[in-house]
């Protein structure tokens, strides 16, 4: 990789030990991809701030900026954390966690972050434009990043996306070049697909059905019958391509790249019809009485919120339910202003900020089985190296009717 | 008479430019499988703490890592710097593709990645195989004894 003499000062250690560090990786990380030079990105999304995933290593690798003096270079934002900031004793959090994750996003502030915490950063003025060149970690971001603004960026993790903070730049190779972002693969949805929960079941089918099969940059669908989606729609499909590797995907006369589309069959084709939705609800809905659902993976919106707030008007809670819905603290705000955050908490609901239903630990004892609408939650709340805890999808709907009367 | 042995025993691959020059021996611990770190690992004592795992039970410490390549979560690169940081860390690691998280970790955690090798390194490294590498100039050596 061909540094520029400025980028080579910084590497030989000229401009302090924090942008030395932050440049040392971008460099090695650039040699391993072969990208030809580093590109400015105009933002950064940071994931590694949940005390639950990062651990004391994540603490001693801030501690080092910090001490070092770093600051980030361009706006950065920050994935969830452990816990509600504001919140975290109704949720079942110890205090020892609650310091650390204290203690954690206080780094952050120190390296000039912004710490409001959400995957859904583009739910909080964290906008980007077609062919704009970011540093983003966080999947389902990512992917929306790439796939619904047509923006530029590889699935960073959380060390490089710190480091490109710092130096405001990350090495040219993947998804910021063109010809890597043609698809690869044909889905053609002959099913219909309305519900949020059924974009989450069709990225499940999709994601199962290429999870085999080994792509560079991962399989990159070309989509076909997909008809008026939300943007929260999009946002389903993609988280849950995500958890499958898929970091960007396209859909025919939708999303903004349709110049890299073509008529051309590629030669990995799936047809998804409604018996395989109807197949795939049938496999993960629930076969035990459960007690608490969880809503907001990835981070609910406005509109979310809304039809959370239509769907419990009225109702009550079940005796031993828990209902929660995590939302990024902007968003609630505005369904607090239109009155839709005091309907979910007469009903009984709970509203989570500044964490997601993945990086929060669970208290396993109280809550053995959990509900989601969503297909990454179902995924990541189920993995061993996070809570382990068997996890079971329905629609929102159904959800609701299970846990209020 | 003796058998001859035919495998190849030297390899060239490459190495990731914040290593240094260094030399590596140890014994080899393999799988075919890709590694998603995060809950693959318990870093307080370097043991495979995942169930139906072929590795399950095994310790990475003080050996050289051989797997295909990292996937999933994008916090992975922390749980290689808490080994490091509890001194349960791998000596070295050995991948056959390229992965993002597991470059940042080696690089961070300042553990030798060697990658690139023409052949798969899954298959030519057999489990307790005992290897030296010699990291010089981006450049790794593999010999198998």
């Amino acid at each position: 990789m061909e540094l520029t003499t400025k980028e080579e000062a910084i590497l030989s250690g000229q401009q302090g030990e924090a942008n030395q560090i932050a440049m040392a990786l971008l460099v090695d990380i650039g040699e391993f991809f072969e990208a030809d030079k580093l590109i400015p990105v105009s933002s950064a999304h940071i994931s590694g701030v949940s005390y639950l995933t990062g651990g004391d290593g994540l603490i001693d690798q801030l501690n080092l900026f910090v001490e070092k003096e770093a600051k980030v270079a361009i706006p950065s934002t920050l994935n969830p954390c452990g816990m509600d900031r504001n919140n975290w004793e109704d949720f079942y959090i110890d205090l020892e966690f609650a310091t650390k994750q204290f203690e954690i996003l206080k780094y952050f502030e120190k390296m000039d972050v912004t710490t409001t915490c959400s995957c859904t950063p583009y739910d909080f003025g964290h906008i980007l434009t077609k062919g704009q060149h970011v540093a983003w970690a966080e999947s389902s971001a990512v992917t929306f990043a790439n796939s619904y603004f047509g923006a530029r960026t590889n699935k960073e993790d959380s060390l490089s996306v710190l480091s490109a903070a710092i130096i405001g730049k990350t090495p040219n190779f993947g998804f910021h070049l063109t010809q890597n972002r043609v698809p690869n693969v044909n889905v053609n949805v002959e099913a219909t697909i309305e519900d949020y929960s059924d974009y989450s079941i069709l990225g499940e089918i999709v994601g199962n059905h290429f999870k085999s099969k080994s792509f560079e940059f991962g399989a990159i669908p070309q989509i076909e019958g997909i008809h008026n989606p939300r943007p929260q729609d999009l946002k389903s499909l993609g988280a849950a391509f995500a958890s499958f590797g898929t970091q960007l995907y396209h859909i025919k006369n939708i999303t903004p790249e349709q110049e890299l589309l073509s008529d051309l069959k590629l030669d990995d084709e799936i047809i998804v019809t409604n018996e395989m939705v109807s197949e795939t609800y049938a496999r993960l809905q629930p076969q035990q009485e459960i007690d608490l659902t969880v809503i907001g993976c990835p981070n609910a919106n406005f509109e979310e919120i809304r039809e959370v707030a239509n769907l419990v008007r009225s109702k009550k809670l079940k005796p031993g339910k828990e209902f929660w819905v995590f939302a990024n603290s902007a968003q609630r705000a505005i369904a607090k202003s239109a009155g839709f955050v005091d309907t979910i908490l007469e009903a009984g609901g709970k509203m989570i900020s500044d964490t997601c239903p993945e990086v929060m630990p669970y208290d396993k004892k109280r809550f053995p089985i959990v509900l989601t609408n969503s297909v990454k939650a179902q995924h990541y709340i189920a993995a061993p190296s996070l809570n382990g805890i068997p996890t079971y999808l329905l629609p929102l709907k159904q959800c609701v009717e299970l846990m209020f009367e | 008479m003796r058998g001859v042995d035919v495998r190849v025993k030297n390899y060239i691959g490459k190495a990731l430019r914040s290593m240094g020059d260094l030399e590596i021996k140890a014994k080899a611990i393999v799988t075919k499988e890709p590694v998603t770190f995060l809950g693959f690992v318990d870093a307080k004592t370097g043991l495979i703490t995942q169930e139906g795992h072929e590795l399950n039970g095994k310790s990475l410490t003080g050996k050289i890592f051989v797997f295909p390549k990292g996937v999933g979560s994008t916090v992975g690169p922390y749980t290689l710097i808490n080994l490091v940081k509890n001194s349960k860390g791998p000596l070295a690691i050995i991948n056959r593709e390229s992965d993002q998280g597991t470059v940042s970790g080696c690089s961070v955690a300042q553990i030798p990645l060697a990658y690139g090798f023409i052949n798969d390194p899954t298959e030519f490294i057999q489990e307790d195989d005992e290897i030296t590498i010699v990291f010089k100039s981006g450049i790794a050596r593999l010999t198998i004894h």
